[in-house]
């Protein structure tokens, strides 16, 4: 199993920045992300296929394009781009949960949806999206850097290196902060029986998670290399 | 030269997206605490963390060492800098870029690069200037950029490493001879006289490198062993000779001689002929002595020979800065008064006309403090005329001014050499013996 993730991801790694592939890949994950959060939600458990059995049910597709031209959007251009692809990514993040998240606040009505509990499809859905927004920028970003040192004056090779190097980096950070807060939500629901769910005050558990996960992180600044 | 240091650090705050981050972070924990929901705080977290880690990209830590080829430098060498930049923070990508004066040509390698440090690692950087004018130049300081992983944040750009100061020297032109006019005949001081072949005195001049008929009794040979590293290489003891004459050069560098471009000046044009007119005498072996007025307090260099001496005009002349106010021609003729009048030498002014009214009163005092005795003494006036070609009123009423005082000048018997250096150079005019 270690095998396998680790060939992956070399195959990963070997797929060369600036190349349609990594981009497209990168599209695909935002739009897997997207995907996954409009599932995981509510309203996708609780409503019937849309046009209500008409047609075939065109909601994933809806997911799926519409994630992934967030990812084409964003895979170019300026900064903007990349901002507004965030924007609509926080935007199927706060739609898709909101129905869960007003049932603390307004709940619990009679025929409300008081008790369901947060889905893990929709919450890895959530960061996996935003995550590779953030990997996306990353990409496009060092390229950007790549270009511009080689045309002040720095040799194409080195040029090269340092925005590879660059790359490296931050996708490398991206995947741990990723990783903790993943981390972090199955924390949550590890203890969510012992502390209590959203509607019974189980969100103060919030409080040790992430007291949990700040010392991890000076843990992880003070005292772990930060590579060479 | 070599210089280390740490001046400052800018922050640029965050980027375009990096805002955008920032802002869905708080939208989503004010959503998350308003709702209590999970997936809103672990979105906002996994942004504020990046934003968070994007702030805490901290400024190049980096030790600077710059060098520069040692040596006397002069207007149009180059000059050899080498960089030397290590990491002493945490490993960071970086780009480089050493500053070089605004006038200076890059003639070889690159004054940029870039490159990932991790910690204690080290990169170099290696360029060669041309530096096309003489004056004190600042090379610097190194520009250290450093780039955020995440590109959330802007570029964090140190200034490191201090300036390096370097004195360009003007160059000296090779004047093969001046040519005398009758009126310098009658002088003390012929032209082509050469005071290196009278009798030898016991006046110490300098120390030299052995040359061919050199007596052996003349070498130096605490001086040799100390010189003689790989090889042997003599060194004698120069004296004196009898017969040797003295030459005073005026150089004014007064506010109206910096107009110009930024490659070259009326003050390097002034300055460059006074190297060339300084060197002639010098290598004739008389004594140079050296005026520097019209910028700051007056600089006197008391009158000597040799090769140091030469050095040491090109040094007082590169190092000065026209511009400044300071005292006019009279001062300068009055600060010099005990050495003309104790060694009666020829003199050279270097100047414009025109500008100072009290220009041919001055040179009329100065002329009688370096009179011997019943004969004048010789002065020579050098004036470049920038060639503007404007015909404005103003223009010529400027012409109108430096003719009157040129032509009174010359009425009071002081030598003109008046040149366009656009059309003639005064190494040849020297030559031809233009003189009027």
């Amino acid at each position: 199993m270690t095998n396998q993730f680790v060939k992956a991801w070399n195959d990963f790694a070997s797929i060369p920045s600036d190349s349609l592939a990594r981009r497209a890949l990168y599209a695909v994950l935002i739009a897997a992300g997207v995907t996954m959060t409009g599932f995981g939600s509510i309203f996708m458990q609780r409503t019937g296929p849309i046009p209500y059995g008409i047609l075939p049910d065109v909601r994933p597709f809806f997911f799926l394009g519409s994630g992934f031209l967030f990812g084409l959007y964003a895979s170019g251009g300026k900064a903007n781009r990349r901002a507004l692809a965030l924007w609509g990514v926080i935007g199927y993040v706060i739609a898709f949960h909101l129905e869960e998240a007003t049932v603390h606040w307004i709940g619990p009505f009679p025929g409300s949806i008081t008790g369901s509990r947060v889905g893990i499809l929709g919450t890895s859905g959530s960061l996996i999206a935003l995550l590779g927004v953030l990997l996306m920028h990353v990409e496009v970003e060092s390229i950007k850097l790549s270009g511009d040192l080689a045309s002040r004056g720095a040799t194409h090779v080195d040029a090269q290196a340092t925005g590879a190097r660059l790359r490296a980096a931050g996708t490398r950070r991206l995947l741990a902060l990723t990783a903790g807060v993943a981390g972090l939500g199955a924390f949550l629901m590890a203890v969510s029986p012992i502390f209590g769910e959203t509607t019974q005050g189980g969100a103060w558990v919030l409080i040790i998670g992430a007291a949990l996960l700040l010392a991890l992180a000076l843990l992880l600044s003070r005292w772990v290399p930060k590579g060479t | 030269m070599a210089k280390k240091g740490r001046d400052s650090a800018e922050a640029r705050g965050l980027t375009t997206f990096g805002r955008s981050v920032a802002s869905g972070c708080v939208t989503l924990v004010l959503l998350g605490l308003a709702f209590g929901s999970f997936p809103y705080l672990l979105a906002a977290l996994l942004l504020g963390g990046a934003a968070f880690a994007a702030r805490g990209l901290q400024a190049p830590r980096l030790d600077v060492t710059r060098a520069t080829n040692t040596g006397t430098l002069r207007a149009g060498d180059p000059l050899d800098v080498a960089l030397e930049v290590t990491n002493l923070g945490d490993p960071l990508a970086v780009s480089l870029h050493d500053k070089p004066p605004d006038t200076f040509l890059m003639s070889n390698g690159a004054n940029f690069a870039t490159a990932w440090l991790p910690t204690g690692e080290h990169a170099t950087l290696g360029y060669t200037l041309k530096a096309p004018r003489r004056g004190s130049h600042g090379i610097g300081p190194l520009r250290a950029t450093s780039y955020d992983p995440f590109f959330l944040q802007g570029a964090l750009v140190a200034e490191l490493g201090g300036i390096t100061d370097v004195v360009v020297h003007p160059r000296t032109p090779q004047v093969p001879r001046i040519r005398t006019s009758t009126a310098w005949g009658r002088a003390s001081l012929p032209g082509g006289d050469r005071a290196t072949r009278g009798i030898r005195t016991n006046d110490f001049r300098e120390l030299r490198a052995y040359e061919r008929g050199d007596p052996l009794r003349a070498v130096n040979w605490k001086a040799t062993a100390r010189m003689s590293r790989d090889e042997l290489r003599l060194i004698v003891n120069d004296y004196e000779v009898e017969g040797k004459k003295a030459v005073w050069v005026f150089v004014d560098a007064s506010p109206y001689t910096v107009g110009g471009t930024t490659a070259e000046s009326v003050f390097d044009e002034l300055a460059s002929g006074a190297l060339a007119v300084s060197g002639h005498y010098i290598d004739l072996g008389h004594k140079v002595g050296l005026t520097l007025f019209g910028s700051g307090q007056t600089r006197i260099l008391y009158p000597d020979a040799g090769e140091l001496q030469e050095r040491r005009i090109a040094a007082v002349l590169g190092n000065a800065e026209p511009g400044r106010s300071g005292d006019g021609v009279s001062k300068a003729v009055e600060a010099t008064k005990a050495f003309l009048v104790r060694e009666k030498p020829l003199v050279f002014v270097f100047t414009l006309p025109g500008r100072d009214s009290a220009l041919g009163q001055a040179l009329i005092q100065a002329r009688a403090f370096a009179t011997p005795g019943r004969r004048p003494a010789t002065i020579v006036a050098v004036t470049p005329i920038p060639d503007d070609g404007a015909d404005t009123p103003a223009a010529r009423l400027v012409r109108i001014r430096e003719m009157a005082q040129l032509k009174g000048l010359e009425r009071q018997g002081i030598t003109v050499m008046r040149y366009h250096p656009q059309r003639t150079s005064l190494v040849a005019l020297l030559a031809r013996g233009m003189l009027r």
